[in-house]
């Protein structure tokens, strides 16, 4: 071997090496769980409770990576994430069917930090029914 | 996500929401593509600045053939150059997009700071072992121990950047 022109070639590297695959396997399996799920959802929205609440929509994001909305409720106000605007559209929730002011019931999972935030899981407005997700996961 | 701001950024927080309000910035997060391509754009540029220096570094590292200065300074580092101007456009307006959200976010935070120590540990490298003309003394161990140094520093700050860049998604 040509002499090295910045490291050489030693026992050390090539423990070095190992360690470095092994933590580049390591972080490629603990991170291909989540990223099959889509973002934050699961690790967000507690997947076991879906909550329903019925009131008027304002202060519409449609926006990416993720729309946000809020519903005003008898029981206050709630923040709702949902996914980027291409996937909602392409489900028929539009920018023009999701306006401020509109009576909608939506079902979600709720934070589980306790916030008064859902992640959508199906919207009912101005007639429609449209599910969104299945499931948080 | 926006709820949980880890910096009170005092006059600044004003700064974050005029670029989240910029038209171009409003452009970014409401055309509905916009934000993927971005997103693309983004991972090209990773792949342009990240696979060089990995490569470079596991040569420095002895793990790999070795890469002569010429080619280390004339081939790698323009690829680098690019990406990191790639990236420092695409990033910036994915930044702008949601920009009050992004300055609170840990992840973010962290990715950035991650991102100057990579940035300053290659400046060192490149002013200790390649802009002089000076070779590395061949039988004197320590110039090669500083160089090794600098190079598995250089791969765990980079992946730690892409890690943290990956994990603005999932925390805050």
């Amino acid at each position: 071997m040509p002499a090295h022109p910045y490291g050489r070639t030693n026992r050390v590297g090539t423990v070095i090496a190992r360690a470095f695959a092994l933590c580049l396997a390591m972080i490629a399996a603990t991170m291909a769980g989540p990223s099959v799920a889509h973002h934050s959802f699961v690790t967000k929205y507690d997947g076991q409770r879906v909550v329903t609440l019925k009131g008027t929509i304002g202060a519409v994001s449609f926006t990416n990576p993720h729309i946000f909305f809020f519903i005003s409720t008898a029981n206050g106000t709630w923040r709702v994430e949902t996914e980027s605007i291409p996937k909602v559209a392409g489900k028929g929730l539009t920018e023009a069917l999701l306006q401020d002011g509109a009576e909608a019931t939506v079902t979600g999972w709720p934070a589980r930090d306790g916030s008064a935030e859902v992640g959508l899981k199906s919207i009912t407005i101005k007639g429609r029914t449209i599910t969104i997700r299945t499931t948080a996961r | 996500m926006a709820t949980s701001a880890v910096v009170d950024w005092g006059a600044w927080a004003g700064l974050w929401e005029a670029i989240a309000a910029s038209p171009i910035a409003r452009t970014v997060a409401e055309a509905p593509w916009a934000y993927p391509a971005l997103e693309a754009v983004h991972l090209l540029g990773i792949a342009l600045l990240v696979g060089p220096i990995l490569v470079f570094d596991l040569s420095v590292l002895g793990l790999t053939r070795p890469i002569d200065r010429a080619t280390a300074q004339g081939l790698l580092l323009p690829f680098v150059w690019v990406g990191f101007a790639v990236n420092v456009v695409s990033g910036g307006l994915l930044f702008a997009s949601n920009a009050v959200e992004f300055a609170g976010n840990p992840a973010f935070l962290a990715k950035i700071a991650l991102i100057v120590v990579a940035g300053l540990n290659a400046a060192v490298f490149q002013a200790r072992f390649t802009a002089s003309a000076a070779p590395l003394a061949t039988g004197h161990a320590e110039p090669q121990r500083l160089a090794e140094a600098g190079a598995l520093l250089s791969l765990v700050t980079w992946v730690a950047v892409l890690v943290a860049g990956r994990l603005i998604a999932y925390v805050g």
